[in-house]
């Protein structure tokens, strides 16, 4: 299950180890600012994201790809925390990381492919909505201070990669933590610092049991949490490793990652973590940084529980509103701005779609629902302009007064009514043929309307033959035909 | 058809020129066509240091093009190179007399490359390298570099080239009744049956009864595919032996089953293959 292939740890060793550097910067703020949105400590999160990156380096299938604790699942624990605390979380983390890792064998990753490119443009839009809705408490009821500060953060974040020779080697988030946290400090500003939501990691992780009853009642209290955790994160690392894929025109392991995914959650639960999952933001900032393969990934863990726990002093005076801006960045940077540009270009469908999983994320600020309702609002958007490929034509011989129907396309549950719509029941006529050679029956609602069909011909007094079902609709009609059957007849027309 | 080619892995530098002779006096000799082959390993290299750390609005989008950019220049250069490369060897394998000679180029490793045409070789021709190559670029591994796993993971004979071409005369061959071996000799007798080559025929051990049981087949089989042999079994240690053989025979090229024994045994008393491959001069004919 450990990965040590020479080439993914030593392939790029100056390229991983600095991206790791700059990576580690950009997870501590979202560590921190979700341990809160969750209601933990920001240990917690920070603890988390160490072993994640960490044991994900080693059992992940997409190198370069960052894992931690993301918002995404720290939306879905808050419950779980207020309600029962935080030990309930350790185990709830442990919980969905055995799933995961179930799901990797059951080979769960392969559903995938129902996710529309448009429900994946969704999720990542609803994903940069959460993260910058999570800041927005850090903005609300407190002086102008804070804006100030925010607002200067972001200057340096934009512009300063913009001075010549530095811009590019020092990481503008560091610019932005040392510089708002110099200003607070030496003016003695007033606002909320790091130090002010909770405790700091002070040593490093240790193993540590969660302390709960083990017994039934636990399982149910964590289970539909670890359920919706289980989901989001392997959704949102599935996404993010095609996005990696994309980037960096290599190939992943998605089933590889669905259990990797697993094993570090259990490893973040065990100790002293909230469950985590691939984040967007910070591995486009890692491939951009340079990072390609699993020493980048390692490194940013190390890094991170150097910078946490070495500095912790400095960390406390750290201002949040440097954090609330890096995040924004990182939410600005998640967001997909080209997809808004395509609405107008896309088909009214596929951003009906797009929008729908967007809307339904933020109200729900669960990604699992807004993906599920995305994919079935594809699937009956898809079943719908199939069912437009059918067609029926139809021919008369006066003299022998037999009528020809050449069905053409797709006949399923969605086109059966239109199917049988199409045919002339009150028309005289002896004889009448259904050719079907051209046509493609799905299911037994479109074996259904055949039959009825049949039925409503022969009661009419036609005859009536049909002809040509290809092989496909061949093994559906001898499975479930009833129209030679006349016990079924009478259940198929419901006593007309 | 199966087995139709010889391939010539070619990359531009110096034993390239050896490895185009051998194979075009392997066309010659076993009535073949010649494959020239150049892979471009366009593996991520480091070429953006852009550690800024920011990603703005849009910046997968954004990330994505500036990659797409930069590698469709550097892979346009890479394959400019590459048929540069293969159109001079083609030029140089015409003036050796070689005629309807395929030209191949693909992307990535030379091994993974061959692994998947595998079924229409008869023999791989690879030239070996010192370290440190001079003048070697960081986008091209050298072939040879990895000669050793692309042996073991081939089954398909290789003929490894590092000084320039001698027309052979005559094959130091030895024989262990390995089934390397008898690939070896199996290749020697379908594939260059009727070369008139002179093959000297050795085994290393002692000289008895079961040794000459083996011998003495191999020997027959190898003069019915009417080769010039001459059999000796010699006292002593290939391991130590057959280096020292080489430097004093007057044969022009060594043939030998490779790596036949298992992985402990190359671990606690090493390979006898790839130390040949290390030490010999001479092209090395090898079969796993």
């Amino acid at each position: 299950m450990l990965s040590f292939k020479k080439s993914d740890w030593l392939g790029n060793v100056r390229g991983d180890l600095l991206a790791g550097i700059v990576v580690a910067l950009a997870l501590i703020p979202e560590a921190i600012a979700f341990s809160i949105i969750a209601g933990v400590d920001p240990k917690v999160g920070l603890y988390a994201s160490f072993a994640m990156s960490v044991t994900i380096a080693f059992v992940g299938g997409r190198s370069g790809m960052i894992s931690a604790a993301t918002g995404a699942m720290a939306l879905l624990m808050i419950s779980l925390v207020k309600l029962h605390g935080v030990e309930y979380l350790f185990a709830a983390s442990i919980l969905t990381g055995a799933l995961q890792i179930v799901a990797g064998f059951l080979r769960l990753e392969k559903l995938m492919s129902f996710v529309s490119q448009s429900v994946v443009t969704g999720f990542v839009n609803a994903l940069a909505i959460l993260i910058f809705m999570a800041q927005l408490p850090e903005l609300t009821n407190v002086g102008w201070q804070v804006y100030a500060l925010t607002a200067a953060g972001l200057g340096i974040i934009y512009l300063f990669p913009y001075l010549p020779k530095i811009g590019k080697i020092i990481p503008s988030p560091l610019v932005c933590i040392i510089v708002l946290t110099a200003v607070t400090q030496c003016f003695g500003v007033d606002v909320r610092t790091v130090g002010d939501m909770g405790t700091l990691p002070s040593s490093l992780p240790v193993f540590h049991m969660p302390s709960l009853p083990l017994n039934f009642d636990t399982l149910m209290i964590i289970l539909p949490f670890a359920i919706a955790m289980t989901i989001v994160g392997l959704l949102e690392s599935l996404m993010t490793a095609t996005i990696v894929d994309d980037l960096t025109d290599t190939p992943s392991d998605a089933n590889r990652e669905c259990k990797g995914q697993g094993i570090a959650n259990i490893v973040v639960g065990f100790f002293g973590g909230m469950a985590g999952c691939a984040m967007i933001g910070q591995s486009i900032i890692n491939v951009k940084s340079g990072g390609r393969g699993r020493l980048s990934t390692f490194s940013a863990g190390i890094f991170l529980l150097i910078m946490v726990v070495f500095l912790s002093q400095w960390l406390k005076i750290i201002p949040m509103a440097a954090l609330v801006a890096i995040m924004i960045m990182v939410s600005v940077g998640t967001f997909s701005w080209g997809s808004l540009k395509k609405l107008k270009a896309h088909p009214m469908s596929t951003n009906i779609v797009m929008v729908t999983t967007v809307a339904v994320v933020v109200f729900t600020h669960n990604l699992a629902y807004g993906v599920f309702v995305g994919i079935l609002l594809s699937a009956l958007f898809f079943a719908n302009k199939i069912s437009r490929f059918m067609s029926i034509e139809s021919v008369l011989d006066d003299e022998t007064s037999h009528r020809t129907y050449n069905v053409y396309g797709q006949i399923f549950f969605n086109s059966a009514d239109d199917f049988l719509n199409r045919f002339d029941f009150k028309e005289v006529v002896e004889k009448v043929t259904i050719d079907l050679t051209k046509s493609h029956f799905w299911d037994i609602s479109a074996v259904a309307a055949l039959d009825k069909a049949v039925i409503k011909f022969r009661r009419e007094g036609a005859d009536v033959d049909i002809i040509g079902l290809n092989k496909a609709s061949q093994t559906i009609v001898d499975k479930f035909a009833v129209h030679n059957n006349p016990e079924a007849i009478d259940r198929i027309m419901g006593g007309h | 058809m199966n087995h139709q080619y010889v391939l010539s892995c070619i990359n531009g530098y110096p034993p390239s020129q050896a490895v185009i002779d051998y194979g075009v006096w392997l066309t010659q000799k076993m009535s073949k066509k010649l494959k020239l082959f150049h892979a471009i390993d366009n593996q991520y290299h480091e070429n953006t240091s852009d550690l800024s750390g920011s990603i703005g609005l849009g910046a997968k989008e954004e990330l994505l093009e500036e990659f797409v950019n930069i590698e469709y220049e550097q892979n346009k250069l890479l394959q400019k190179k590459s048929k540069l490369i293969l159109e001079s060897g083609k030029n140089s394998a015409e003036r050796s007399g070689a005629s309807n000679i395929k030209l191949c180029s693909r992307k990535g490793r030379v091994l993974d490359n061959i692994l998947d045409f595998k079924d229409d070789l008869s023999i791989v021709v690879i030239g070996k390298f010192g370290k440190n190559h001079q003048g070697m670029s960081s986008n091209e591994t050298p072939v040879g570099h990895k000669v050793e796993g692309l042996i073991k993971k081939l089954s398909v004979p290789t003929l490894i080239v590092s000084e320039d071409f001698k027309d052979p005369r005559s094959i130091l061959f030895a024989y262990d009744g390995s089934n390397g071996s008898k690939k070896v000799l199996n290749f020697l007798c379908g594939e260059l049956k009727g070369s008139g080559l002179n093959v000297e025929l050795v085994f290393f051990g002692e000289k008895n009864e079961d040794t000459q049981e083996f011998l003495g087949p191999a020997q027959k089989e190898l003069e019915r595919a009417k080769f010039k042999v001459t059999a000796q079994t010699l006292p002593g240690d290939a391991n130590i032996e057959l280096p020292k053989l080489l430097e004093k025979t007057n044969s022009d090229m060594l043939a030998m089953g490779a790596f036949g024994h298992g992985l402990l045994h190359e671990f606690f008393v090493g390979s006898l293959t790839a130390k040949m491959i290390q030490l010999s001069k001479k092209p090395l004919l090898l079969v796993k």
